[in-house]
């Protein structure tokens, strides 16, 4: 330990490697280096500072083979992380697609879609409030969704509604939007998201792009659906 | 190109010069002790591949200096079997690792910027590289002692 120079750190570096080759916990390690160093202090006539700075030195190249360790750790508690977000997303993608095919023609349906994509890309995306529009023979239908916090069970949600975007700031991270296209291009609406604490991030821009698609699909196939179905035809 | 420091990776010991050079221009570049430890440890992680995979090879240093940051840049080349998977070659759980994560996987998360060239039977080339952010104090420091330099005497 005490033999100063790169032949001695290269050994410690070598140690830590063996190490964590082996299975050795960081605690063991320190627990051995500090055995080592109790040692070498207590025999006669050592310049203390100087075994101390060594075994300073040694300690902290030994270690450096736990810190390549930690780092693949970390990355791959990253990528599992993605990979659950990933898998959340598509469960609630699934769930989106089973509850609108389950709406019927029966009067209501348009709006009970629309506040189902409102709910589902809100809590997909994690935002505070989210807003479809849908132009409807001349007339725009709006469906919202909006956080817990916000939400005032005794209030008027129409209210609410317009004091929520207007409490939002509207910084071009802190809103995204998507238009609702029918698969011959025709605009049908908007779907709009606001207000996310750390940042919308470009998979929830993504996300948001999926869901617009996923739901113009539905509204498209719902109206359809209705116009089939009605009495007159 | 000056400034290159350039070792030849013949056996174990070698891996010590290389580690020590890279340790010595780290601490010139005014790396901390440990940032110094790690780009040592990277380097020792690619000299112990050379030596593993190809036998012989060389370690190549140079300083990188920069308005805003400085940075050391290792540039280690073989002529060996080459890899066939690279992309596979640098992420953990790689045979030749044993799944710890040391090895060239072990080399790109301690530095900042890691790349692989390499073709089977031609050899392989590592660049790595390890930036420091510079304070403001130490570029007006530079920006004085330039001034009194270009005066001249």
């Amino acid at each position: 330990m005490v033999s100063a120079g790169e032949r001695s750190l290269r050994a410690a570096y070598e140690l830590g490697r063996v190490a964590v080759g082996r299975g050795l916990s960081l605690l063991d390690l320190a627990e051995v280096h500090h055995e080592a160093l109790r040692s070498e202090i207590r025999l006669e006539g050592v310049d203390a500072e100087a075994v101390v700075r060594a075994a300073g030195e040694f300690f902290l190249e030994s270690v450096s083979a736990y810190e390549m360790v930690r780092r693949g750790f970390e990355e791959v508690r990253q990528a599992a992380l993605l990979q659950q977000s990933r898998l959340d997303m598509l469960r609630q993608l699934s769930d989106f697609l089973a509850d609108t095919s389950l709406v019927s023609d029966a009067p209501g349906s348009l709006e009970e879609v629309m506040r189902l994509i409102a709910e589902h890309a809100r809590e997909l995306i994690g935002a505070r409030l989210c807003v479809v529009s849908l132009t409807d023979d001349g007339r725009t239908l709006r469906a919202s969704s909006y956080s817990a916090d916000d939400v005032d069970e005794t209030g008027d949600l129409e209210a609410a509604h317009l004091s929520a975007v207007a409490s939002l700031p509207h910084a071009p991270e802190e809103r995204m939007r998507a238009e609702l296209t029918s698969l011959d291009g025709k605009e049908l609406g908007s779907l709009e998201l606001f207000g996310k604490e750390e940042g919308f991030t470009a998979v929830d821009k993504a996300t948001l792009v999926h869901l617009s698609q996923v739901a113009s699909a539905a509204v498209e196939r719902l109206r359809l659906h209705m116009t089939e179905y009605t009495p007159e035809n | 190109m000056g400034d290159d420091i350039i070792v030849s990776i013949h056996s174990d010991q070698d891996m010590v010069v290389a580690r020590a050079q890279s340790r010595s221009l780290a601490d010139s570049l005014g790396f901390s002790r440990t940032e110094a430890t790690l780009i040592a440890t990277a380097v020792s992680e690619i000299a112990r591949n050379i030596l593993m995979h190809a036998g012989r090879g060389e370690i190549s240093m140079r300083p990188l200096r920069e308005d805003v940051r400085c940075g050391l840049i290792v540039v280690a080349q073989d002529s060996g079997p080459g890899i066939r998977d690279v992309s596979r070659a640098v992420e953990s759980g790689f045979a030749s690792t044993g799944g710890l994560g040391l090895g060239l996987p072990g080399a790109r998360r301690l530095m900042d910027e890691f790349e692989i060239e390499s073709e089977p039977s031609e050899g392989t080339t590592v660049t790595m590289t390890k930036w420091r952010m510079r304070d403001d104090l130490e570029r007006i420091r530079e920006r004085r002692v330039r001034r009194v330099v270009d005066s001249g005497p």
